[in-house]
């Protein structure tokens, strides 16, 4: 399922990515993505309706642990290929045109 | 010796003559109250601690709470009791912070959930639920939709059947009559699920 990737969604993604196969949970993503958690939880959201990623509750005993169980995340395989693919066509959007004005570092242009 | 001098050690020896030893300068009972005192203000202190770590573990928990408006008691007990309650607990129980700054962190996540994140989060869950109502609205009106063309073709081959069978008129007579009620009952039906799926239309476009 496609879903559309703001830059916000971006960040995410890319922590994601770092580690594909790795569990998340939302203080994690919350300090590596530096988003807020009302960014976070509609964004998790959407990716999970989307298939991108997969949430599970910990298996723990509460109270042998001393904290409730969370709720973990973990990218799919059809998340890992449809995420790369949006951050590239992502990237190449703000990708910075070669033919730059004349603060870059080539020849000015005629006229100036 | 002088005459003041005379008057201090005068002084000193009346007041150690009508109150007893002395300590460093105090009296006893000076000493009592000033005890007294210091322990009062070491309870008050604990309390007031005790009061602070308590408020501290509970406010971001209700302003957490302000998130149920506008949410269905079953979508607040999944979101709430699966994942925010134990994010909350992770900031609160964070080894890496201190106090202050582990309550201000709850409170940073508390917040924007409260104030509109955990609703834009319910509604992202919410649409996929109502894509797949919609589908299973659409089937049934299909569904019924096909029973109504199956009861109106058997009513209207009726007539062919008792023809060929010689079926007498009284059964002929029910069998359309019973089709035909089905047919009209299930498009009645159909009719009234359209209209109601209408207006809900209507009333998203509004909203």
């Amino acid at each position: 399922m496609t879903m559309k990737v703001t830059p916000t969604t971006a960040r995410l993604l890319r922590v994601f990515l770092e580690d594909p196969q790795a569990p998340w949970y939302g203080m994690q993503l919350m300090k590596q993505a530096r988003l807020s958690s009302g960014s976070l939880y509609p964004i998790l959201a959407r990716l999970e309706r989307a298939g991108w990623i997969d949430g599970k509750t910990e298996d723990i005993d509460p109270q042998e642990a001393g904290r409730p169980a969370r709720r973990y995340y973990t990218m799919t395989g059809e998340g890992v290929r449809a995420a790369r693919l949006e951050l590239a066509e992502l990237s190449e959007q703000f990708r910075v045109p070669e033919t730059s004005p004349g603060w870059t570092s080539g020849a000015l242009p005629k006229g100036i | 010796m002088t005459t003041d001098e005379q008057t201090g050690v005068f002084y000193a020896m009346t007041k150690a003559m009508e109150s007893g030893p002395h300590f460093l300068g105090v009296t006893p009972a000076e000493w009592t109250a000033a005890f007294v005192a210091a322990v009062l203000v070491a309870i008050a202190w604990e309390l007031c601690m005790a009061l602070t770590r308590r408020i501290t573990k509970r406010l971001p928990f209700l302003m957490l709470r302000l998130a149920r408006l506008g949410m269905s008691h079953e979508e607040w007990e999944q979101s709430y009791e699966g994942e925010w309650k134990p994010e909350l607990h992770a900031f609160l129980m964070d080894p890496e912070c201190g106090r202050l700054r582990r309550f201000l962190r709850a409170m940073c996540f508390a917040t924007p959930l409260a104030f509109g994140g955990a609703r834009m989060a319910i509604i992202a869950k919410r649409q996929s639920r109502r894509r797949l109502r919609d589908w299973a609205r659409s089937v049934q009106r299909r569904t019924l939709r096909l029973v109504a063309a199956c009861a109106m073709s058997i009513a209207m081959s009726a007539q062919l059947l008792a023809s060929i069978f010689e079926i007498s008129e009284s059964i002929r007579f029910a069998i359309i009559a019973s089709f035909e009620s089905i047919a009209v009952l299930v498009l009645t039906r159909v009719y009234y699920l359209t209209l109601v799926e209408r207006r809900r239309r209507r009333a998203a476009k509004k909203k």
